[in-house]
């Protein structure tokens, strides 16, 4: 009885170690089939990855032979999975010439387990279905499986950038012929245009000695209009000159130390007949402690000439002033020469195109006022080339006023 | 009457400057490209040439180094006249052994006073 009473204990026993056996196999079981499930999601959504894909994804066995072309490898190349699978990759998507590489490059891989062309990003020519070559961006990459390897490439169709890109490349070298050409057609504009324009003031010229002396004074006032218009061309034509030799970086700056009242004045005495034009008076206040500066003295005076014409012609029966200072900013001393006029002012739309070539404030300004709407820019950049420029203030109706800001660049002398 | 030699293939620049400087009383003698500047120079001995530079045949440069070069001619002054106003071009002509130099469109009374200082430099001498 207590053997049975035993017996039966261990079965009991036994029963539930074999149910507790068969729930961990059930478990395990199911575990098993949980993960069996995710590796097929994770499958399916790999695939998905790859169906979808904007590239061509195409896999290779070691022998050469495709074993995957995704739908875009079917948009690129023309050929349909359900053809391409098995066939050897060469000869569906590599052009005859490049194929002798490839295949050795595959044979090195094979050998030394290196390839030229592995694990980066390059750029080459493919073949299409049809026949003709495009360029692609190719990448490859080796995934070795037990004894042998699998490549996979992606592949994208880079024809459009390609030919943007060359295309671009095509405009820069365009736009530097044309710009080159510009330099030259204006160099050879500039002589051509310049020896009739002389012949034109010249005799002008001497047609006014002429008449002078034979005492045919009528003449005169035409003969002096018709050398006035000569002389404002040539000025017009020098100016364009003068700023397609700046833009082309083809100016030189000839640096001195000069002091600067006397160049004041000496621009003061040559200005006297334009400020008298308009009936207008010239105010200049120079401070007392100007002493010299470093720069291209005949650069600093175009400059200076320039804005105090423009005061002259935009200003009538009023007062123009010139006040030039010595101002610490940093620790290095500048010059200002501010200009102010009393004359038409301006917007600030009109202000903003300003110093571009070809700008006056307005189109009927040029009618009006005449001059060249290159003044401002020529000096406006050669401000620049010295380190310095041209700032202007003005308000519509209340007059403008224009600082000339240059380093000094010089102890004070 | 003191003589000029105007070499100057232009035209209308030859005959400006020939008409101008002929009522100032000069007497004007013209060639129209370098070779016949230098021949010109050797048969008619001006008192001062104004050359041209951009000349046919024999440039301007050229032609005033053979005129510098010969003993017989080497003392007449010689005025450049270039229609380049570039930096480079006054250096270039006095190196060819211009006495000085003048740039086109021509100044007519500023070249006139070079005239006249080197023929004035040429009678106190």
């Amino acid at each position: 009885m207590k053997d049975e009473e035993r017996t039966k204990e261990q079965l009991v026993h036994e029963l539930a170690a074999v149910r507790q056996r068969i729930a961990v196999l059930e478990a395990l079981e199911s575990e098993h089939k949980r993960s069996e499930e995710a590796l097929r999601q994770n499958e399916e959504r790999i695939r998905l990855i790859v169906e979808s894909a904007l590239d061509a994804v195409i896999t290779m066995d070691a022998q050469g032979l495709i074993t995957g072309w995704n739908p875009h490898a079917e948009t690129i190349f023309g050929w349909s999975r359900e053809k391409v699978i098995g066939r050897p990759l060469a000869k569906t998507i590599i052009p005859p010439q490049y194929r002798e590489s490839h295949h050795r490059g595959l044979q090195q891989f094979l050998a030394t387990g290196e390839g030229p062309v592995l694990n980066k990003r390059i750029e080459i020519t493919a073949l299409h279905r049809d026949g003709y070559e495009f360029p692609v961006e190719l990448s490859i990459s080796p995934l070795r499986s037990g004894e042998t390897f699998t490549f996979s490439a992606f592949i994208r169709d880079i024809t459009e950038r390609r030919r943007a890109e060359e295309a671009l490349q095509r405009a820069k070298e365009e736009a530097e012929a044309a710009n080159q050409a510009k330099s030259v057609f204006l160099a050879n504009m500039g002589h051509e245009l310049r020896t009739p324009l002389n012949h034109i003031i010249g005799y002008s010229d001497m047609l006014q000695e002429e008449a002078e002396e034979a005492g045919q004074e009528e003449f005169i006032p035409d003969l002096q209009k018709i050398r006035g218009a000569g002389k404002h061309l040539l000025g017009l034509i020098n100016a364009i000159l003068d700023l397609s030799k700046i833009e082309a970086g083809k100016t030189d700056l000839s640096l001195e130390t000069f002091p600067i009242p006397p160049m004041i004045q000496d621009i003061v005495t040559t200005m006297k007949p334009l400020v008298d034009t308009n009936a207008n008076t010239l105010e200049v206040h120079c401070a007392d402690d100007l002493g010299t500066m470093r720069a291209d003295p005949t650069k600093v005076r175009q400059a200076l000439f320039n804005l105090l014409s423009n005061a002259c012609k935009f200003t009538e029966r009023g007062t123009i002033t010139l006040g030039v200072i010595r101002e610490m900013v940093d620790s290095a001393a500048w010059i200002r020469f501010r200009v102010t006029d009393a004359g038409i002012g301006m917007t600030p739309e009109q202000m903003g195109k300003l110093f571009q070539a070809f700008h006056q404030a307005d189109a009927s300004a040029t009618r009006k006022y005449g001059g060249t709407g290159l003044g401002l820019a020529i000096s406006q950049r050669i401000c620049q080339m010295m380190g310095g420029e041209i700032t202007v203030e003005s308000a519509l109706g209340q007059g403008s006023t224009f600082t000339i800001s240059l380093p000094a660049m010089d102890v004070r002398g | 009457m003191t003589k000029i030699l105007l070499v100057e293939d232009n035209e209308e620049n030859r005959d400006m400057l020939s008409r101008r400087l002929t009522r100032r009383g000069y007497k004007v003698v013209i060639a129209m490209d370098g070779e016949q500047g230098v021949t010109m120079t050797q048969s008619e001995v001006p008192d001062l040439i104004l050359m041209d530079m951009d000349l046919p045949v024999l440039n301007g440069w050229e032609a005033t180094r053979q005129l510098k070069a010969a003993s017989a001619t080497q003392a007449i002054p010689i005025i450049a006249l270039t229609a380049h106003a570039m930096v480079g071009d006054r250096k270039k002509a006095l190196e060819a052994g211009c006495d000085d130099y003048d740039t086109k469109p021509i100044e007519f009374l500023r070249l006139l006073e070079k005239i006249e200082a080197f023929l004035g430099k040429e009678t106190t001498s």
